[in-house]
């Protein structure tokens, strides 16, 4: 494996394990944000 | 490495990045979807504050007194409406017609909280006797019509329809063209009635859901959208006013002014407020409990209405 090919392969895994961790931070502010949607679930 | 497999292996990296972390994140977010968890179901109300001979609840306290025959009423209802009627059940009856167990009323219990749609079916089905409501749904006429019975609606009270946005959305007031605009699809972004350049997303709650039913009879037959929910956009939704400023108390919801009118208990007593309408102590026509029409007369004197009033909704 030419070295050139591992750096992207690397480079790659890195910006995809990056995006999931950035995705996790958003998802956990996207529900403290969500209370009107709590509220309307709330409601029986 | 040949360089097509080196392209094919490249690819095929994006490609699971892509999937994997699209995945992560809807099934996170599906799972708060309205009515799509238990758990935010069950958090729908804290029953433990509310019940009627517990010294620290937060119901009215009035008590009063009515001669029963035989068996007394079971009165159910909408979980907006269960601060009134853990009211109602502490005027009327004793400690020993309510049973509580694992956070929820027992069979035998004269109080129950079955929430709108599992307390009209309960109404047909003759295991509760008075149903504190909004409007029954046409499914829920439908279920009634299949069994043989009818709902009568005994007007209690007032009630206004409340519009809610995040607070950090800095639209404050809406017309009502514009609310049905929104839901019908016109408008999709908040730049289109001064907000900011967000998508709307409307929500809308499960059919034979008390403000559900309120919602369509706003919408008066007009095709509704739904659209999917995104950290991108800025929601709206619905509720009775009464829930949203005296249950939830959520400081990170708004409620909107409709054609130019504050929600608040004043409005919705003088009525400018454009949508307010009546809830109801609904029974069944095939009740033949002679305490059932007591227990209505008694909700329409003075200290059930003097309840209604200091708990927070809008007296007849």
């Amino acid at each position: 494996m030419d070295k050139k090919f591992k750096t992207t392969v690397i480079g790659i895994s890195v910006v995809g394990i990056l995006s999931l961790i950035a995705l996790f931070i958003v998802t956990i502010y996207w529900f403290n944000y969500a209370s009107i949607i709590e509220v309307m679930s709330r409601l029986g | 490495m040949k360089t097509k497999h080196k392209v094919l292996t490249i690819v095929g990296l994006i490609s699971f990045f892509i999937i994997f972390d699209l995945s992560f994140f809807f099934s996170f977010t599906y799972i708060v979807l309205p009515n799509k968890s238990e758990a935010m179901r069950a958090k729908s109300i804290e029953i433990g504050e509310y019940l009627p001979f517990e010294e620290e609840t937060k119901i009215i306290k009035k008590k009063d007194s009515l001669e029963f025959e035989g068996e007394k009423p079971v009165i159910d209802c909408a979980t907006a409406l269960y601060p009134v009627a853990s009211a109602f059940a502490y005027s009327l009856y004793e400690p020993s017609d309510i049973h509580f167990e694992d956070n929820n009323f027992a069979e035998d219990s004269k109080l129950q909280l079955n929430n709108t749609s599992g307390a009209y079916k309960r109404i047909v089905d003759g295991t509760s006797d008075i149903g504190l409501l909004a409007k029954p749904s046409d499914k829920q006429k439908e279920y009634a019509a299949s069994k043989g019975v009818e709902f009568v609606l005994t007007p209690i009270g007032y009630e206004s329809f409340v519009f809610l946005l995040s607070k950090k959305n800095p639209v404050d007031s809406l017309t009502i063209d514009e609310v049905k605009g929104i839901y019908s699809g016109k408008y999709s972004n908040w730049k289109e009635l001064g907000g900011k350049n967000k998508q709307i997303i409307p929500i809308q709650r499960a059919e034979n859901s008390g403000s559900q039913t309120a919602f369509l009879s706003f919408m008066n037959g007009e095709d509704t959208i739904r659209r999917p929910l995104n950290i991108f956009g800025s929601a709206i939704g619905y509720s009775f006013r009464y829930y949203v400023d005296n249950v939830v108390q959520n400081s990170d919801v708004k409620m909107v002014s409709l054609n130019g009118v504050y929600p608040s208990k004043e409005n919705v007593q003088n009525k400018t407020y454009p949508i307010v309408s009546n809830f109801y102590a609904v029974t069944s026509s095939k009740n033949t409990n002679p305490n059932v029409q007591k227990v209505l007369d008694w909700i329409k004197g003075e200290t059930a209405q003097q309840i209604i009033d200091e708990t927070g909704y809008v007296r007849l």
